[in-house]
């Protein structure tokens, strides 16, 4: 899958699953901020993540994860 | 399996708010456990189970999968930890069960977060599912 | 089962869009308590539940099975030592097919200590 893949597919995932719009979904935003996620709603990212790319991540990995740029190297990486 | 007294090496709730019997075991993912409804269930009305207890019953399998793991984990004399519940996602109850009658949950675990565990639930009475749910857990550290 | 017991209705109020708010308190001497946790009484969330829904049940006049929970988010423990009084906010629709959409919260002051979003059908 290529990086733009995976960009295109990570916004349309997450804006509708944390319902936020599309474009504030972007490379330097901070996640955590952008999607309002606390210590309760992490586990939803890592478990959206985890259905729409099939890779298997642990709550640690995620919470180190901190731009959405860092996000998509992160699935890159997973996927390879 | 796990019955009896031993279940409250897995879970913290004691009575009158123990809803599992018996704890079937637990994969990697996996878990099971079972009750069944006795008259005297704190949340029986009427010769019926009601909703409260089949969701504390599917809490309460997650919590005791989570025990288990916890001792694999930390050795056979570790305590449960106290645990509560998150949120609670499409839950679906088509039928109470009735005194008498065995429910047996099934929870698989969807993901993991730092101390939150999300699992996918289904309840059934013999062949029958009366619930499916989506659960997260919340464990004290 | 948990109204009279667990917990007593102390008064209720509508507003003008329909939207009601019952005033609760916590009984601490229930036996829930005592298993729920030993020495450190937390209101199990699924009693959290029960009392949106008999608080439901008493404005309706009738019983409901609360057969669809779409989304149940607990944001803030109830202790009935630090938290005794509560206040149940219901927006409900009864809709045509028979059953009652339900939105509730369980708040006091600035704290939201849970919110449900569901649909409940009518008990015969």
């Amino acid at each position: 899958m290529s990086k733009e893949e995976i960009i295109e597919r990570v916004v349309a995932l997450l804006s509708e699953e944390f319902e936020v719009e599309a474009d504030v979904i972007t490379p330097e935003a901070n996640i955590k901020k952008t999607l309002e996620l606390d210590s309760l709603s992490l586990v939803d990212l890592v478990a959206a993540i985890d259905g729409e790319f099939g890779i298997k991540t642990n709550g640690q990995e995620m919470n180190q994860v901190q731009t959405f740029a860092e996000l998509y190297d992160f699935i890159e990486k997973k996927q390879a | 399996m796990i019955q009896g007294e031993a279940i409250k090496e897995l879970i913290p709730q004691r009575e009158p708010v123990m809803m599992i019997d018996t704890f079937y075991g637990a994969t990697a993912t996996e878990g099971k456990s079972g009750l069944t409804v006795t008259s005297s269930n704190v949340f029986c009305e009427n010769g019926k189970l009601r909703e409260m207890g089949i969701i504390e019953h599917i809490a309460q399998t997650s919590a005791a999968f989570n025990g288990v793991k916890n001792k694999q984990a930390n050795g056979e004399d570790s305590a449960p930890k106290l645990g509560y519940i998150g949120e609670i996602k499409k839950c679906q109850i088509t039928r109470l069960p009735k005194v008498g009658e065995r429910m047996e949950t099934q929870v698989v675990v969807t993901a993991e977060a730092l101390n939150v565990t999300l699992m996918e639930a289904t309840t059934n009475i013999g062949a029958e599912t009366i619930a499916t749910c989506q659960i997260k857990l919340f464990e004290e550290e | 089962m948990l109204k009279d017991e667990f917990f007593k209705i102390t008064g209720s109020a509508k507003n003008e869009s329909g939207v009601v708010t019952y005033s609760v308190t916590l009984n601490p001497n229930h036996p829930i308590f005592s298993g729920h946790f030993p020495g450190n009484p937390i209101s199990p969330g699924v009693c959290n539940i029960g009392m949106i829904k008999a608080c439901a049940e008493h404005e309706l006049g009738y019983g409901l099975l609360l057969g669809n929970i779409k989304q149940c988010k607990f944001k803030h423990l109830i202790t009935p030592t630090e938290h005794p009084d509560l206040d149940i906010v219901l927006d409900m629709e009864e809709m045509e097919n028979g059953n009652v959409k339900l939105n509730a919260k369980i708040t006091k002051g600035d704290i939201v200590f849970m919110e449900l979003k569901g649909e409940a059908s009518c008990e015969s």
